[in-house]
Formats: structure tokens, C-alpha cells, sequence
């Protein structure tokens, strides 16, 4: 084999060009902490990485809807618990009027009581999350007042449901149809509100024997409403906690993964950029070597 | 001993300084490209017998002569060189194309991909608050955004193509004027070899030439007669002898090259298949990304044509604009996609007439879409991302062989300059080895002079 000045210098023009280009990658990746700075880096990994990016928005999506279906289902909750010690306190009010033993005056301020209950369950119904009612559908108010002074149904229909997907495939509801946790849907002149009225109205009259008979047994019936709209919300909230809890697994896991193919190792990279380095200053220290001793140094 | 010993000299002086000749030439060119280093090829002179005839009196040598100057050169390794310099030239025009096709989707992390996603993204927060009139002006940002990102990926392979395509004409132009050198060439080296004379720095430039044309077009050179070679671009003569046939970038779309004889296609590898593949290759690019722009947009616009806008008039089917209601997206492929509604009462949030602004329930089947199939099988998330993937296939193809190829052609290029190229040291020693021949031959001439002195001046002086 002959060696002349000319395969010296392809030899080390070669290794000064591969070694210094060794050395920008390796700067590359230590900078910009990236494994994959782009697709041709390595493209069944990008195209992963890709994946995982949209997957793991997906999720921030959903637990983003998890987190407002949680403020609506709260908001309903307490609304709920609190028109359930309302009536709760109805009923021991309608029990005690019932007793014969009552003056006239004492069952006019039971009634009083009643009818006050009666006008804060009505902003109990009244409920919004955000400006939205909770239990009136896509409406803004779920009763008003009529010209009577009584409470009627002002809300949207049965249908009229706000939904949250909170997982790829969970879509839960998180607005109660009022119709029926109030019992507009039980039909005419059975809703609690007009219920309240009427028990109000037969312990102003004395009526005691309706008052513990009918009127109880439409009390209770609305309770249980209540109870089965808390039990609802109760079931709801389960169902967008535990896809909460999925969700920040999923996340956690979608960006261990994206970062285990994404990201570059610290160490490892600040030792590719070491060797790179020591490797472009050898040839570098063989380059400026190339002008040894020829023949002519000798021939004088 | 006679004055043909002087002659005998004589020649011996005028090899000597041939060589030295050459030994200068050679080291004058040390740094020449393609360059290849000269010897003189020595013979003894005719012998002549003795002048009685007899045996005793022997044939006698007339001294030396310069038979040739040849060329240290292995066609072998010229053949292996252009061969792999032809592979070289074919990847790296294509890495050059294919490594800014990659980056047409924007940076990872960014770009198209995540323009896509927070399109949905809006949807889904329109969802949450329909009755907001920032989350449906969101929502038509978002949109616009993401046709913005597909315009310019569009836009930008557009320009790739439009970019090869001049490289193919400003190529077929240099392989045309190169050809007609190498034929020009062809005809002095015929000269030059009728007239029994090794043409040999002709022969070094047209060989420069010929790395040209093969790394340009993978063109194959056979040899002629007379020294001359012919160039074959597939199985058709781009130079035979001294006549030139011509290459045209074709008008198609994309662009190829032909003859300019005929038109057939030309089968070029190197820089120019190079090219030509690539403009095809872009091409498909850019119809992949509008099949996915229109499947995508059909997918959305019949989403959104089934909800209702904010005032409860439903998006007409057929996407014909009537006042209230309309196609989410506008434009038939990924160049022209626009969003085409304006106002944000326009966004079908609601799945009911009655709904209002309080319904998102639309908004929610909206955002849905993104795990949801178009046509392709896959979600459009995941056809953007196999686009990407490959994209940078072929990018990190494109990468890779240019590296391997450049390796290789390394090596072939040292193999190359190790029969061909000067050695000082080797130069240095011959200058030493002919000036010491120059200086016995010259020696020598002394002697003879010397002994003829003896014999003229002072032969027959007996006395004087």
C-alpha cells in the first residue's frame, strides 16, 4: 500500500469531518435536552412520541371536565343536602302543628315558617354553578314566582343535559333534572313547593287530620326525591373521581413514557459530548501532525 | 571503443533529464485534482553486433531510450469510484430535500400535530362553557390556526418540488456541457493516440470529467477505440466517440429528464435520479397531506352541520351557507383549507334547537372527533402522526445512506489516490536516483573525451 501526502490528508479530512460532526450532534442533543430534536432522528420514535403528546392532551382534557363536573356535582350536592334537612325540618314542624294541643297562634307561626322554608328551598332550586342553573336544564332559573305568589316550573326540559366527557369513553351528566328531584314530574299540585303551600294552608285552617295524613305522605314522598337525586349525584361523583384517579395515572404514565423516548439522558449525553470532544482533539492533534519529516528535510 | 560510446552517453544524459523532467512535473501536481503521477517507461537502445562479425566481438548496446510516459491509473478503481460516487450523488440531493420535507409539520412539539390537537382542545372548552362568547371565538382561532399550519406545510412541499425542479434543469444543463467536453477530449485523445503518444494529462482531465457526469447521472463509461470512451446513461449513449446526444428536463409534473431525441425518458441515477425521485416522492407527500386535510374537514363539517348555532337554527346539510348556519371548514385540499365561518354565533356548541347558549352538547361531539376514524382507519391525530412518521423515514433514510455511501466512497477515493497520486518521498528518490545518472552519464563523456585526447593528442608522439 502507498501512502502519499494526498491519502494522509483524505484519510484525515474524513475523520475531522465525521468527528466534528459527532461533536454537534452530541452538543445538539446536551442543549436542547432532546433525544428527538427531529422526526429523522428516529422516526418510529417520533411518530410514538407524536402519539403519546395527543393522548396525554386528551387527558389533561378529560381531567379538565373532571374537575368543572366536580364543581357542578358539588354545588348540586350541597344544595341537596341542604333542601333535605329543609324539609326534614318541614316535617317535624308538620308533626308538632298536628299535635291538637297547638294554639291558633302557634300553628300561624308554624305556617309563617313554612311559607319562609318554602321561599328558600325555591332559591335552593335556584342553584347555579358558574351563572348556569344546576337543576333547571339549559334555562337560567329553575321556579319563579307566579302572579299568585306561587312557585311554578320555569326550567328547560327533562332533556336538557349538560354533559362532561371525563374519559375516553365516560360521559357523565352533571345537571339534575329538576322536574324531578322537585317532583314537578309526580303531576299537578305535587311538587314540593306546592305541597309546602298546601300543608302551610290546612295548619292555618287547622285542618290537623290533613296535615298529618295527605300532606305528610306527599312530604315524604318529595323527601325521598331528594334523597334519590343525592344518591344520583353521590353515584356521579364515584364515577368522575375515579375517572379522575385514571386520568392522573394515565397522564403520569403517557409522560414517563413520551419522556423515556423523547428526552435525552444528562449523563449520557454529557458524556457523548466528552468522548466527541477528546475524539475531534485527536484528530485535530493528528492533523497538525500530517506535515512530518519527508525526504526532502534530508536532502540537503 | 569508438565515438559510439559518446553517443551511448549522450542518451543516457537525455533519459536522465527526461526523467527529471517528469520527477518536476510530478511533484509540481502533488496537489493537482485527479492528477495522476507519471513514470518514463526506459529501454536499451537497439544492439548493434560487432563489427567482424565474429562471436568474440559480441553485440553491443547503443545506450537508452524513453520507450513512454504512462500514467500510474486503475481503471478498476476509476469504475468503483464513479460507480459508488453515482449512489452518493442519488442520496445526498435527496437527503438535501428530504431533510427540509421533515420540517414542514413544524418542530416536534409544535406545529401541525399540536395545532390539531388544540383545535379539539377548544372544542372540549367550548363544551365545559358553551354560554362564554371568548370559547367560541376560541374555537375559530383555533381552527384558523390549524388551516394556517396545514397551508404552509402545503405551501412549503410545494416549494420543495418547485426547488428540485430547478436543481434537475441547472443539472441537465452542467451534464450537457460536460458531455460535450468529454467528447471534445475524446477527439484529441484519438489524436494524440494515433500519433503513438500517451495523451496522458488529457486523460487525467477527461477522467475528472467522466467522476462529474457519473456522480451527476450514474452514467457508466465503456472504452472506445483509440483511446476514446463512450458514455451510457442506461442502456442509451450520452457520448459515443465524438458525437453528443442531449439531455431536457422534461415539462411534466413532477419533473423528469428525457432526450432531447425522441423524448423518451433518460434513466438517470446519481444527482439527477436523485432529484427526480425525490420531486416524486414530495409529490406523494402532498397528496397524502390532502387526502388527510379533506377526510379531516368532510369529518368536521358533518359534525358541526349537525349541531345548532347560538341563536338554534340548524347548520344546513350540504354546507351550503344560508344566513345562520354553515361548514365549520372551507377549500378542497391542505393548500387552499380555510375557516370558514367568522361570526362566533356561527359555532354549532348546542345539539338542540332549544338549547340556547347553554347547551355545549354539539361542542362535546366535536371534540369527540378526535378519537374517532376517518375514512383512513385511524383517528386524524394518529394519520397526522404516521404522515410524520413517514416523513421521517424517509428523511432519516436519505440520511443514513448519504453517510454510509460518503463512507465508502471515502474509502474508494483513498484506494484511488494510493495507486495514482504523488509520493515526495517517492519523487525525492528518483530526483537522487537521475541526477546520479545524469552525473555518471556525464562522467562517462569525460572518460570517453579523455581517451580519445589520449588517442588524438598524444598518440604517435614517440620522441617528440
Amino acid at each position: 500500500m502507498r501512502v502519499t501526502p494526498t491519502t494522509m490528508f483524505l484519510t484525515v479530512g474524513n475523520g475531522l469531518q465525521q468527528s466534528a460532526g459527532r461533536l454537534q450532534d452530541a452538543q445538539e442533543r446536551l442543549s436542547s435536552g432532546k433525544r428527538i430534536n427531529r422526526l429523522s432522528d428516529s422516526p418510529t420514535d417520533a411518530a410514538t412520541v407524536l402519539g403519546l403528546a395527543a393522548r396525554q392532551r386528551d387527558w389533561d382534557a378529560y381531567t379538565k371536565a373532571a374537575d368543572d363536573a366536580t364543581g357542578w356535582l358539588n354545588t348540586q350536592d350541597q344544595a341537596l343536602q341542604s333542601s333535605s334537612s329543609l324539609l326534614q325540618r318541614v316535617r317535624e314542624l308538620a308533626l308538632s302543628a298536628g299535635n291538637a294541643t297547638n294554639s291558633d297562634t302557634a300553628r300561624q307561626a308554624i305556617a309563617a315558617e313554612i311559607d319562609s322554608l318554602k321561599d328558600e328551598l325555591a332559591s335552593l332550586a335556584n342553584t347555579t354553578y358558574l351563572g348556569r342553573s344546576v337543576f333547571g336544564g339549559f334555562q337560567s332559573t329553575t321556579v319563579t314566582k307566579d302572579g299568585s305568589g306561587n312557585w311554578v316550573w320555569s326550567g328547560g326540559t327533562p332533556a336538557d343535559a349538560v354533559n362532561r366527557r371525563v374519559a375516553p369513553e365516560v360521559t357523565v351528566r352533571v345537571n339534575m333534572d329538576g322536574n324531578a328531584t322537585f317532583g314537578f314530574a309526580a303531576g299537578a299540585g305535587r311538587d314540593v313547593f306546592a305541597v309546602l303551600g298546601r300543608l302551610a294552608a290546612d295548619i292555618r285552617a287547622g285542618n290537623g287530620s290533613a296535615v298529618t295524613g295527605a300532606d305528610l305522605t306527599d312530604l315524604d314522598a318529595r323527601l325521598s326525591d331528594v334523597a334519590n337525586g343525592l344518591a344520583t349525584v353521590g353515584a356521579r361523583t364515584n364515577q368522575v373521581e375515579a375517572a379522575q384517579t385514571i386520568g392522573r395515572q394515565r397522564i403520569d404514565t403517557l409522560k414517563q413514557h413520551r419522556s423515556s423516548l423523547e428526552d435525552a439522558d444528562v449523563a449520557q449525553s454529557v458524556m457523548d459530548l466528552q468522548l466527541a470532544q477528546s475524539g475531534y482533539q485527536a484528530v485535530l492533534g493528528a492533523t497538525a501532525r500530517l506535515t512530518m519529516p519527508s525526504l526532502v528535510d534530508w536532502l540537503k | 571503443m569508438s565515438f559510439q560510446t559518446l553517443w551511448v552517453g549522450v542518451s543516457g544524459l537525455t533519459a536522465a533529464q527526461r526523467a527529471m523532467e517528469v520527477t518536476a512535473n510530478n511533484v509540481a501536481n502533488v496537489n493537482t485534482d485527479g492528477y495522476s503521477r507519471q513514470r518514463v517507461e526506459l529501454v536499451s537502445g537497439r544492439p548493434v553486433p560487432g563489427t567482424d562479425g565474429s562471436r568474440g566481438d559480441g553485440m553491443r548496446g547503443t545506450g537508452v531510450t524513453v520507450a513512454d510516459v504512462v500514467r500510474a491509473h486503475s481503471d478498476l478503481a476509476d469504475t468503483a469510484f464513479r460507480s459508488e460516487s453515482a449512489t452518493q450523488g442519488s442520496w445526498s440531493a435527496r437527503s438535501d430535500i428530504m431533510s427540509r420535507a421533515e420540517q414542514v409539520l413544524g418542530p416536534i412539539g409544535g406545529g401541525t400535530p399540536k395545532a390539531l390537537a388544540d383545535f379539539f382542545g377548544s372544542w372540549e372548552e367550548l363544551s365545559l362553557h358553551p354560554d362564554t362568547p371568548a370559547a367560541r371565538q376560541a374555537v375559530i382561532a383555533a381552527g384558523a390556526s390549524l388551516a394556517g399550519s396545514f397551508n404552509s406545510a402545503a405551501s412549503d412541499l410545494d416549494g420543495l418540488k418547485a426547488g428540485a425542479g430547478a436543481q434537475i434543469r441547472a443539472t441537465v444543463d452542467d451534464v450537457n456541457r460536460l458531455a460535450a467536453q468529454v467528447a471534445k477530449l475524446n477527439a484529441g485523445i484519438a489524436d494524440a493516440t494515433n500519433g503513438q503518444q500517451s495523451p496522458n494529462d488529457l486523460l487525467d482531465q477527461r477522467d475528472r470529467l467522466l467522476d462529474q457526469l457519473s456522480a451527476l447521472t450514474g452514467a457508466t463509461v465503456r472504452p472506445g477505440e483509440l483511446g476514446r470512451v463512450d458514455v451510457y446513461i442506461g442502456s442509451r449513449t450520452l457520448v459515443r466517440g465524438e458525437t453528443v446526444e442531449t439531455l431536457q428536463a422534461s415539462s411534466a409534473d413532477p419533473a423528469t429528464v428525457q432526450w432531447q431525441l425522441g423524448g423518451d425518458r433518460a434513466a438517470t441515477g446519481g444527482k439527477l435520479g436523485g432529484l427526480v425521485d425525490s420531486a416524486a416522492t414530495v409529490t406523494g407527500f402532498r397528496s397524502q397531506l390532502d387526502a388527510l386535510a379533506n377526510a379531516f374537514m368532510a369529518q368536521v363539517n358533518t359534525a358541526h352541520r349537525n349541531g345548532f348555532d347560538l341563536t338554534g337554527n340548524p347548520v344546513p346539510a350540504g354546507g351550503i351557507q344560508t344566513g345562520n348556519g354553515t361548514d365549520f371548514f372551507t377549500g378542497s385540499g391542505a393548500g387552499p383549507m380555510t375557516v370558514n365561518i367568522t361570526d362566533p354565533k356561527q359555532v354549532a356548541a348546542a345539539a338542540s334547537a332549544t338549547g340556547g347558549a347553554n347547551d355545549g352538547n354539539n361542542a362535546l361531539t366535536m371534540a369527540a372527533l378526535r378519537s374517532l376514524s376517518l375514512p383512513t382507519g385511524v383517528t386524524a391525530e394518529d394519520t397526522l402522526g404516521a404522515f410524520a412518521g413517514t416523513l421521517g423515514t424517509a428523511a432519516a433514510q436519505a440520511k443514513d445512506q448519504t453517510a454510509a455511501s460518503g463512507e465508502v466512497l471515502d474509502g474508494l477515493a483513498r484506494d484511488r489516490a494510493q495507486v495514482s497520486s504523488v509520493s515526495t518521498d517517492e519523487e525525492m528518490a528518483d530526483m537522487v536516483r537521475f541526477q546520479r545518472a545524469y552525473e555518471a552519464s556525464a562522467r562517462l563523456m569525460t572518460t570517453v573525451d579523455q581517451m580519445l585526447d589520449r588517442l588524438i593528442n598524444s598518440t604517435g608522439m614517440v620522441g617528440r
